[in-house]
């Protein structure tokens, strides 16, 4: 299958006063697949995402998704993007399904608020309140409310950040069965192992370049071409593993 | 590139009734400001109003050389909230008003006539109150029950011809004031502004703090309709909390409604325009409050000097001289003003309109104020 470019960054360039957060990135995003940006605090990362967010303006280049320009086109942009936030709350006392139903107005759609929510596993929560819920269901709902417009891409920034590996486990299950549908995924993350396991093709980042870009198979064969050796040879299990082993993979909720 | 496919735009009144509606669910499922909404108001008016019993009057001191005749005397003479007291003298009256003992002294002058007929004249007067620093709450009751009577005078008076000036005067001879009249106009806008710097400002603040303004950005939704959404769900529970102040008023402490149906429609439409200025003051608290912990301070600076200078509790006469003008354009003066225009004189709303312009130029003032400072992020 030939790979669409559904997002391209083009020297994108991004100063505060006298620094520079982004220094002039460019990658592609291809359609239909989940794409990592990874870089430690202060990369970036965060910067850019908002920039192809609409969230906040570029100060040089350019991000085109599905052919409209971030600095010309950003309401339609707005229309065909879906966004979780870190840390962002919602409107407390409202019930799940109105919330749904509220983001589905804000971009005047008509959405089942009861299926999406099937969708993301609330099913039984539709009548509870976003402080009622366990850490995993406020990211799996997060989620939810970046789907009601049926965007072409979705934006998730640190999704996993403080989720049990249960949880962790079950928000990668959804988050590639979005991927399936045919919504493009892009994320960030600190985890490399979430990073290997969930991305298609990763970028690395750090003080506002981007180091590298590929699939993680091709970039850990780059290392390793380069003559890398772990001091320690791997371990067949992970402490996760054993972790998961121990305490299964049911979510607990 | 994937291919630009066809958006269509979102139409923005929909995301508007979306998050209005969002936003009055809210607020009624949110204890403290349902609280704060309805029972305070309620509260503040049970304590009034049982403060006031059946036949409770306030006695108006007539100065011995005051004139004791004439349409004006006879007026107040006639109102039932008020005991007139002959027998004092000039010092006593000194006295009693430097002690707070006499809350207002009225004097009656007659200077020269008016000729509003063809072949007729009507004697004019100069009515003089000196009130009492010391019994604020007395004095200001006094002196708009005698504002109240002088108003119908002069109204029918320059309005119609005289004949009907008799007419009109049974009215007043009719009419019984009760202390709830005084009071209800005040606290109905007090309530109306509390709430409206409390309530806008601190959802607002909550909004950004919790990222949910950014959440609300990623999406199609102007801004602008963002604050036009809270500001029109405030007040739309503001009308909702006076209609209920004044009924609970009128059936429980019984409110004067002059005019009935009219006076509670009159009464409804300036609460509007009074929430709706107000909840500008409310959206600059917020656009200039660095966090949630300098809301309260800022909205005490906004409401304090409305609450003492708008003579809602104390007559705006016992201010200095320097402040009186400043007090008098107060939006909460303006507001109470015309609250007791239409509940207590029983003029039509068409009368209030200095009062109903003054606060719409506040209001238009103050969110082009708002639009310049208020910080997104």
């Amino acid at each position: 299958m030939k790979n669409e470019t559904i997002i391209e960054v083009k020297n994108l360039v991004k100063k505060y006063g006298d620094f520079t957060a982004v220094k002039g990135i460019s990658f592609e995003v291809y359609e239909g697949e989940i794409f990592g940006l990874l870089g430690p605090n202060g990369a970036g990362k965060t910067t850019t995402f908002e920039i192809m967010e609409t969230l906040k303006d570029e100060t040089d280049g350019d991000v085109i998704i599905s052919g409209y320009s971030i600095n010309k086109e950003a309401e339609k942009i707005k229309t065909i993007i879906g966004v979780q936030l870190q840390a962002a709350g919602f409107p407390e006392r409202l019930t799940l399904r109105e919330l749904i139903d509220l983001f589905a107005s804000l971009y005047d759609v008509k959405v089942d608020s009861i299926e999406l929510l099937k969708k993301v596993q609330l099913g039984d929560k539709v009548k509870s309140y976003v402080k009622d819920l366990s850490g995993g269901q406020k990211q799996r709902f997060s989620i939810a409310t970046t789907l009601v417009n049926k965007p072409e891409v979705i934006f998730l920034d640190e999704p996993s950040t403080g989720l049990d590996p249960q949880a962790r486990l079950n928000l990668w299950g959804l988050i590639r069965e979005i991927r399936d549908s045919g919504t493009t995924v892009v994320i960030t993350t600190h985890f490399m192992d979430e990073a290997e396991l969930l991305c298609d093709r990763v970028a690395v980042m750090d003080e506002g370049n981007i180091l590298q870009i590929g699939t993680p198979d091709e970039l850990i064969n780059t290392l390793l071409k380069k003559g890398f050796k772990r001091e320690k040879l791997e371990k067949l299990a992970t402490l996760e593993d054993v972790f998961l082993d121990l305490t299964g993979k049911a979510l607990r909720e | 590139m994937v291919n630009k496919k066809d958006i269509k735009k979102p139409r923005q009144f929909v995301a508007f009734l979306a998050m209005t509606k969002a936003s009055v669910l809210m607020s009624l499922r949110n204890p403290t400001s349902l609280f704060f909404n309805f029972l305070f108001p309620f509260i503040f008016i049970t304590i009034f109003g049982l403060l006031n019993w059946e036949n409770a009057k306030f006695d108006l001191v007539v100065k011995p050389n005051s004139m004791k005749t004439g349409i004006v005397y006879e007026a107040l003479q006639k109102v039932d909230a008020l005991n007139l007291v002959t027998d004092k003298s000039e010092a006593d009256i000194q006295d009693g008003l430097k002690k707070g003992q006499v809350a207002v002294a009225l004097d009656i002058q007659e200077s020269g006539s008016v000729n509003i007929a063809p072949g007729v004249d009507m004697p004019v007067y100069d009515v003089h109150l000196e009130s009492s620093a010391g019994a604020p709450q007395a004095a200001n009751s006094i002196t708009s029950i005698v504002n109240a009577v002088i108003g119908q005078i002069n109204t029918s008076v320059t309005q119609n011809a005289p004949k009907i000036v008799n007419e009109t005067f049974s009215v007043i001879e009719g009419r019984k004031y009760s202390q709830i009249d005084f009071i209800l106009p005040g606290q109905l806008a007090f309530a109306l502004l509390t709430n409206a710097l409390f309530g806008i400002s601190f959802t607002l603040m909550m909004f950004k703090k919790n990222l949910i303004l950014k959440r609300y950005f990623a999406t199609p939704v102007k801004k602008i309709n963002i604050l036009g959404a809270e500001v029109t769900s405030k007040a739309l529970i503001a009308i909702f909390q006076s209609a209920i102040i004044i009924a609970f008023g009128y059936f429980l402490f019984d409110f004067t409604l002059a005019n009935g149906w009219v006076t509670v429609f009159s009464m409804l439409t300036l609460s509007l325009v009074g929430i709706f200025v107000f909840l500008s003051l409310g959206l600059l608290i917020v656009s200039i409050a660095k966090n949630e912990d300098s809301l309260t301070p800022l909205a005490q600076l906004f409401m304090m000097p409305q609450l003492f200078l708008s003579g809602a509790f104390f007559p705006i006469e016992n201010f200095p001289k320097f402040i009186q003008p400043i007090a008098h354009v107060l939006p909460m003066t303006l507001l109470n003003e015309a609250f007791k225009k239409v509940a207590f004189e029983g003029v039509a709303l068409s009368a209030t309109l200095p009062q109903i312009g003054g606060l719409l130029a506040w209001g238009v003032g103050i969110y082009i104020l708002v639009l310049i400072l208020f910080k997104w992020e």
